[in-house]
């Protein structure tokens, strides 16, 4: 009966570990691009995702940060162990103390305040930029005091007569500490190490203050995928791995009990078995000797260009970056952001690294300001003549001498007619977000520019007003608004709208027909009192080193073919005249995506707004935010 | 009886990397938010970020709740695990450990992401109840779960149940099984041993196991994030905020203060835990996996 308890126990706790695993890896045969709906059997993200570049690499950066950190924490912190174990008590103490700091430390905490030093050394000695060095420092950081509190232990556990013993029969100091001390302490290296590597693997929140812009691991690639509806995609990617090390432990498994056959029975029960840890570590060895390699790759190719370029998650057809290469031999390391902010927070903290970023208006024209942008050099892109009048000199850069055009849109309305009623879209009005009829379905943008953009509009006012009772109105009207609202979100927007787990969201023209198109109850309408339009354009920074490979960079995305294919893979509209011709008519002609004058006449463009009005938002930004944290 | 040894011992030698490290990586940067935490966005002194951050009380207050409750939760639900691991046959403790483990493999935010598919209004779980109510005809309308703070706490005991598993399973193992018997023999009944002899040995691993879980839940921003639709800003989102500017506005001056106040806090009580845990040493021990 008891031992039916146990079990019955153990298997609850292993269905709840591992449901989620069970829906990890069901959807990522998913027909369609959802993570909420299942429609057919599909091998395509399979497919998918060895054709991505970026995810791939960004996998493999975590794999070479992760084994890296791990062999570099646990020389350091075995050393240290060994010491510390040697001496006094205080010492001692004081010792274990700041061992426990980054243990203790929450790790949001652990790092910005690294993200502090760097920022703070690098902007002082412009040595290196945020990147591959400052992560790999950050994971170490936080690896060593579990691998010193892993070995600690197995030392304090030794026998110290032995190793006077083997001193005694004239081994070197040295000579006694690995015949005796290391075979005693193995165990908890190995432990140390498995840790160390696990922790490291499954690193968000520091990796994302510290890893800068030119290297990314695979948690930071799938956050950046905000703006853009999550890929299944990263399921495969996840279900392979899974698949991977559970084929590995049973390999294990058979050949323990392989070897448990021919021993006799008993003897001390351990942690984890020594075999798994040995195949554990033989397999950690070949991903570090691996990771050596790169990192001595990574420090003789200096000399060759590397392009580095920053976007928006999922905003570009991939394979136009493989075709870049092979065209001009430039190699290009692709990163992506998920909002204007971060990748500005980024550019000032880091710097010195990146060439290209691909912001949008209104962080361009502060981004002009801060003399953060170089001038480009037109005569290197001639391509831009293909780029339409409508859309040059616009107010963020009024002589367009920074950017070229990339993206446009609009922001729209979004409902679905199963359960909006007709009357109440007739007026196409902001109002609708507002409704109370709708109460609980109602879906926000998670970011405020959008968000106070549409309540300033809401009530007649201009999306860049710097009217300080306006912007109190505005936040009071959100205020307001919480309670009705579903959820502030950004790439879920795509999956409740196409699940009808909410009927009214606002969002990006181009999306709209994402959603319109997994789920035809899904319309929009461009706000009668007038919406955002947003341009989101090619830029090279004034740090970068490789402006005219830049240039040539941004020419080639000005290609006419290169132009259809990235129109086609994002869905925004296209500034790109030429694209604009080949693209399907039915696209083109669409009012939504492609919006005549007189409703473009009402838009307004983001700009720049003055620090204390930002200041102003933010603050309101987080007052709604905590505000219902009280209910 | 004092003998003065020279500072470049063999001993000294091993942990000299490890304190240059330790230096620049952990105590600067922490004198650096302190820094920051007391000075105004010029560099000269002032507290007024320190009286600013009063208005995120509620805020503050919220986030320890949550993670306390996700602590509790992840305690009751991984003690009597741990403890049928310890009990199971030693040639199959590692491997059913390794399965513990073995989702922390996957990354956290694809499994956070498999949640949301599971308790959205359409999602899995009321698809199925509704399911079952058309079959027996009574009117369902679905659980709200996605977007409120139970379904954060939910996200919480899940990412973080194993941390608790792992140290009290390590500490559980090496409980010296003749104490046991010898309490048998002089005639202890089961819930004693449990009681008086196993469950104060095991306090150790508990301690590192409430660490290890209430330290990440206390400051996420993710899970909130993710789970909470967005509407419930936690500490660590307002953390984040002021550090990475996502609302417009960089202040590492307020975000410095607020983390400041974060680690006391943690310091604080894990002081107080501490108390209960005689043998400090040992609870080093307890994060072993």
């Amino acid at each position: 009966m008891k031992k039916h308890l146990h079990k019955l126990y153990g298997f609850l706790i292993f269905a709840f570990l591992y449901a989620p695993i069970l829906v990890m890896v069901v959807y990522s045969f998913n027909g369609i691009k959802s993570r909420s709906v299942f429609d057919g059997f599909s091998l395509q993200w399979y497919q998918a995702l060895f054709d991505d570049r970026l995810i791939l690499e960004s996998f493999y950066n975590s794999l070479i940060v992760a084994a890296l950190s791990a062999l570099i924490a646990t020389v350091i912190g075995t050393f240290a162990a060994v010491g510390i174990n040697k001496m006094k008590n205080r010492p001692k103490q004081a010792f274990l103390f700041v061992n426990n700091i980054p243990v203790v430390n929450p790790d949001i905490v652990t790092a910005i305040s690294m993200m502090i030093l760097f920022v703070f050394f690098l902007s002082v000695t412009r040595a290196m930029e945020m990147g591959f060095w400052t992560l790999l420092i950050a994971h170490v950081t936080f690896n060593i005091p579990y691998v010193v509190l892993n070995v600690l232990p197995k030392l304090r556990g030794m026998d110290n007569n032995i190793y006077d013993a083997a001193l005694d029969l004239g081994c070197t100091p040295i000579k006694a500490f690995l015949k005796v001390v290391l075979p005693q302490i193995m165990p908890g290296i190995i432990t140390g190490v498995i840790m160390s590597f696990t922790l490291s693997l499954d690193d968000f929140i520091i990796s994302y203050f510290n890893s800068g812009t030119s290297f990314q691991t695979l948690p930071i690639t799938i956050y950046s995928m905000t703006k853009k509806p999550y890929s299944p995609k990263i399921n495969a990617l996840s279900t392979l791995l899974f698949v991977f090390v559970l084929i590995l432990m049973l390999i294990v498994n058979l050949r323990q009990s392989q070897n448990e056959k021919s021993k006799n029975k008993g003897g001390k029960v351990q942690a984890t078995s020594p075999v798994v840890k040995r195949v554990i570590a033989v397999a950690l060895s070949a991903v570090i000797v691996v990771s050596c390699a790169f990192v001595l790759v990574r420090l003789n190719s200096t000399s060759e260009i590397v392009l580095n370029v920053y976007n928006w998650g999922e905003y570009i057809d991939l394979t136009v970056i493989d075709r870049f290469e092979e065209e001009y031999g430039i190699t290009v390391n692709y990163t992506t952001f998920d909002q204007n902010e971060s990748m500005y927070t980024k550019v000032i903290s880091g710097s010195a690294d990146y060439d290209i970023v691909i912001p949008s208006d209104y962080m361009i024209s502060k981004m002009i300001e801060e003399d953060l942008l170089a001038e480009l050099d037109f005569d290197n892109i001639p391509n831009y003549a293909y780029i339409d009048d409508a859309y040059k000199n616009l107010e963020f850069d009024p002589e367009n001498k920074y950017s070229v055009p990339y993206t446009w849109g609009t922001t729209v309305i979004m409902y679905n007619d199963k359960y909006v009623d007709p009357e109440d879209v007739a007026d196409k009005s902001i109002n609708l977000l507002w409704n109370e009829k709708y109460a609980g379905n109602i879906l926000m943008f998670d970011n405020p520019r959008d968000v106070f953009g549409l309540a300033l509009k809401k009530s007649g006012y201009s999306m860049n007003s710097l009217n300080p009772d306006e912007w109190a109105q505005a936040a009071a009207d959100l205020q307001t608004q919480k309670p009705i609202i579903s959820a502030y979100v950004m790439d879920q927007i795509f999956d409740k709208m196409i699940s009808e787990e909410a009927y009214i969201a606002p969002y990006y023209a181009g999306d709209w027909l994402i959603i319109a198109e997994e789920n035809e109850h899904v319309k929009c309408y461009i706000p009668a009192e007038g919406a955002n339009m947003f341009v989101d354009s090619m830029c090279v920074l004034k740090s970068s080193n490789n402006k005219e490979a830049a240039e040539l960079f941004i020419n080639f995305m000005c290609e006419t073919e290169i132009a259809v294919l990235n129109a086609e893979a994002i869905g925004y509209a296209t500034p790109h005249s030429g694209a604009m011709a080949e693209l399907d008519p039915e696209i083109t002609g669409n009012e939504i995506i492609y919006p005549d004058k007189e409703v473009l006449s009402k838009t307004e463009v983001f700009v720049n707004l003055p620090q204390d009005v930002l200041t102003q938002q933010s603050n309101y930004w987080i007052d709604l935010k905590i505000e219902s944290s009280e209910e | 009886m004092k003998t003065k040894k020279p500072f470049f011992s063999a001993k000294n030698l091993t942990v000299a990397p490890y304190t240059v490290w330790m230096t620049l990586f952990v105590l600067i940067p922490i004198g650096l938010v302190v820094y920051f935490a007391f000075t105004d966005s010029t560099g000269s002194f002032t507290l007024e970020n320190l009286t600013y951050i009063k208005k995120y009380a509620g805020t503050f207050w919220l986030s320890v709740e949550l993670a306390f409750v996700s602590t509790v939760l992840c305690l009751l639900l991984a003690y009597p695990m741990a403890y049928i691991i310890s009990k199971m046959p030693a040639n199959k403790q590692g491997s059913v450990i390794l399965l513990v483990m073995l989702p922390m493999w996957m990354n956290f935010l694809i499994r956070t992401y498999a949640w949301m598919t599971i308790l959205e209004n359409n999602g899995i779980i009321n698809r199925f109840i509704g399911m079952l109510a058309d079959l027996i005809h009574v009117e369902f309308n679905g659980f709200e779960m996605i977007n409120t703070n139970g379904a954060i706490v939910l996200g919480m005991v899940y990412n973080y149940l194993p941390y608790m598993i792992l140290p009290i399973y390590t500490v559980l193992t090496k409980i010296d099984n003749s104490l046991i018997e010898a309490a048998r023999d002089l005639g202890s009944d089961s819930v004693q041993i449990f009681g008086r002899i196993v469950f104060p040995l095991s306090i150790p691993g508990v301690i590192s196991g409430i660490t290890m879980v209430f330290v990440p839940a206390v400051s996420t921003f993710i899970i909130s994030y993710l789970l909470g639709g967005g509407k419930t800003y936690l500490i660590g989102n307002v953390i984040e905020n002021y550090f990475l500017g996502s609302s417009g506005a960089i202040n590492y001056n307020v975000g410095a203060a607020l983390s400041l106040l974060l680690m006391v806090m943690i310091v604080v009580s894990m002081g107080i835990m501490n108390h209960f845990d005689k043998d400090s040493e040992a609870s080093g021990g307890g994060i072993i996996v």
